[in-house]
């Protein structure tokens, strides 16, 4: 209510401004009337989030623009040049007239429709010491868009409308105890309710994963929102698939797993691997394990990565410290496989069997935390297929910031930009020229001297009828010049 | 948002009424050119609001723009304006008919 009422005081001022600037007698006084007017302009713009717009405009439009105005009105002695001669008076009325309609014409369409509701939050914002941020992934399989409600403390939230392998936007929700439902938004049917406790200045992640409407069971990541540096990112693993452990595992650069071999399924899904000498076919070069032994239902801790796009390995073990050269999956293989022999090494396969759930190439963003949930997606087979829901995100620059601005003008406007550029070098040039004393009145020394575009001698011979200088002894030829030797 | 952005697109209309009704009404060129500059302002008013509404960035850069090019057309204009009244020795708009057919 407060900032309406600033809104009305300031509008109302600039308002007044206007009407002054446009009736006052005094040229001067009317351009003091618009600096007035600019000024409230400025404000409005600080109180719409657009500090970097309010400051252009008062040093700008407020200051530079309108010093050369005052400048023009002194330098003429334009500031009672017009009172000597009013308009007759209907002009003005008809003026007033005219200005209704207008105003009316515009208007009408907003008294009764009104706008779509934009965007609310307009920035992400690092958690404050006393809420915590709040999403939800939705990665459970055969659920349609869900709806996610949190009641408790703070009040009531809702991230609404989350599709399959979709992100909600994180949402501030005061530090408190919370009871946390997943309701069908189709059906409004509550699938689940859980109660979580949301510390303050905390980050959280829901995950829903499972399968079907009824398996539907909710886990939280602890997320994070911190920018980090550029080239960097930090990577989060949430197993929503395996009873057995996740382990996600590098393959390096331009190495990728045999997934395909039909040789090597087994019932978790596709398998891999290899050995030397062992009796399995493909080799499999496994750079670092990343991530370890995620229990199903749980988030891994960050990591800090790379960003870039490296090859990806989700391998499922029934207990393995470290997945690393090599991993098998059958256990004869493993015993005729000397890790001695393998360059690459490090290997310790300990019992049982490591199972590849799925291999991709993953664009990991820098600057940001990415959280990747592993899920399944029914794909009309007789077996769910592994699948990645990744959600990558970090707090930008604020809204009209001079930073956010800086980077969409030095990104998506850069040619716009250079040709604004160039027209103010162009207007700078137009307003020499034409401010230059006599800049088009040729000089008198170039208007005395006519140029003569045929030789005299034609010229005189077109006039006196013939031909002069051909009986006149002409030189054939250049002779050389004896002097130059 | 305390404010709806309607409210402020009526604003900006209303502004821009005024820098209409500055036009057609004043004879001195450079009380029309402050009025032209009144109507850039607040078709600034509405596309800060719309982008304020929207969330997008997109429309302060437009504003951006349209500042740096008024700041190019208030320097051509005031150099014509400077010109005119050297050759006239008047500025009243009512003077300049040469061109009128």
């Amino acid at each position: 209510m407060n900032e309406l009422l600033l809104f009305i005081i300031v509008g109302g001022v600039a308002v007044v401004a206007a009407m002054a600037m446009i009736f006052v007698e005094n040229t001067v006084y009317s351009a003091l009337f618009l600096i007035l007017n600019f000024v409230c302009v400025a404000f409005l713009y600080l109180m719409l989030e657009a500090p970097f717009l309010s400051m252009i405009q008062l040093a700008v439009y407020a200051g530079a623009i309108m010093v050369l105005f005052l400048f023009v009105i002194m330098l003429l002695g334009a500031d009672q040049a017009e009172g000597a001669t009013p308009r007759p008076r209907w002009a003005s009325v008809g003026v007033i007239v005219l200005a209704l309609l207008f105003a009316a014409a515009i208007g009408l369409p907003f008294t009764g429709l009104g706008l779509p509701p934009g965007s609310g939050a307009l920035q992400l914002t690092p958690p404050t010491a006393d809420d915590s941020l709040v999403r939800v992934i939705h990665g459970a399989t055969d659920v349609g868009p869900v709806i996610v409600n949190l009641s408790g403390d703070g009040g009531d939230f809702a991230l609404s409308d989350v599709d399959f392998a979709a992100t909600s936007d994180f949402v501030h929700v005061p530090a408190g105890d919370y009871t946390v439902q997943i309701q069908d938004a189709e059906t409004g049917t509550i699938l689940i309710q859980s109660s979580v406790t949301l510390a303050a200045g905390s980050t959280q992640t829901f995950v829903a994963y499972g399968e079907g409407v009824t398996g539907i069971t909710l886990g939280t990541v602890a997320d994070n929102v911190a920018a980090v540096q550029d080239g960097d990112s930090r990577l989060i693993v949430f197993n929503g698939i395996s009873e057995a452990p996740v382990s996600l595992v590098d393959l390096g650069t331009n190495r990728r797993l045999d997934t395909g071999s039909s040789a090597q399924t087994t019932e978790e899904g596709t398998a891999i691997v290899t050995a030397e000498g062992g009796a399995v076919t493909s080799e499999v070069v496994l750079d670092e394990v990343l991530i370890t032994d995620v229990p199903f239902g749980e988030g891994s801790v960050e990591v800090a990565v790379d960003e870039g796009n490296p090859s990806l390995a989700f391998i499922t073990t029934t207990s393995v410290e470290t997945v690393s050269a090599y991993a098998d999956y059958e256990r004869e293989a493993d015993a005729t496989f000397d890790p001695a022999e393998a360059e690459a090494v490090d290997v310790e396969v300990t019992d049982g069997y490591a199972t590849v759930l799925t291999v991709s190439e993953y664009d990991i963003q820098g600057g940001r935390t990415q959280v990747l949930v592993l899920t399944a997606e029914d794909l009309g087979g007789d077996q769910l297929t592994p699948r990645i829901v990744s959600a990558a995100v970090a707090v930008i620059p604020s809204f009209g910031s001079p930073e956010l601005i800086g980077q969409v003008l030095f990104t998506d406007y850069v040619l716009p930009f250079q040709l604004v550029a160039i027209l103010l070098l162009v207007a700078m040039i137009g307003a020499i020229v034409l401010s230059q004393r006599e800049s088009f009145v040729p000089s008198p020394r170039l208007r005395g001297r006519r140029r003569v575009s045929r030789p005299l001698a034609s010229v005189i011979a077109a006039q006196t009828g013939h031909e002069i200088g051909s009986d006149t002894p002409q030189l054939e030829a250049p002779e050389p010049t004896s002097s130059g030797d | 948002m305390g404010v709806s952005v309607e409210l402020y697109v009526i604003l900006s209309m209303l502004l821009f009424t005024l820098g209409v009704m500055g036009v057609l009404y004043r004879k001195n060129a450079i009380r029309v050119f402050m009025s032209v500059e009144l109507m850039l302002n607040a078709a600034n008013l509405a596309l800060v609001a719309f982008a304020r509404h929207w969330g997008q960035a997109e429309g302060h850069i437009f504003v951006f723009f349209v500042i740096a090019v008024a700041a190019a057309e208030v320097a051509v204009g005031l150099a014509l304006i400077v010109a005119i009244f050297r050759t006239k020795s008047s500025i009243n708009i009512d003077d300049l008919h040469e061109l009128e057919g």
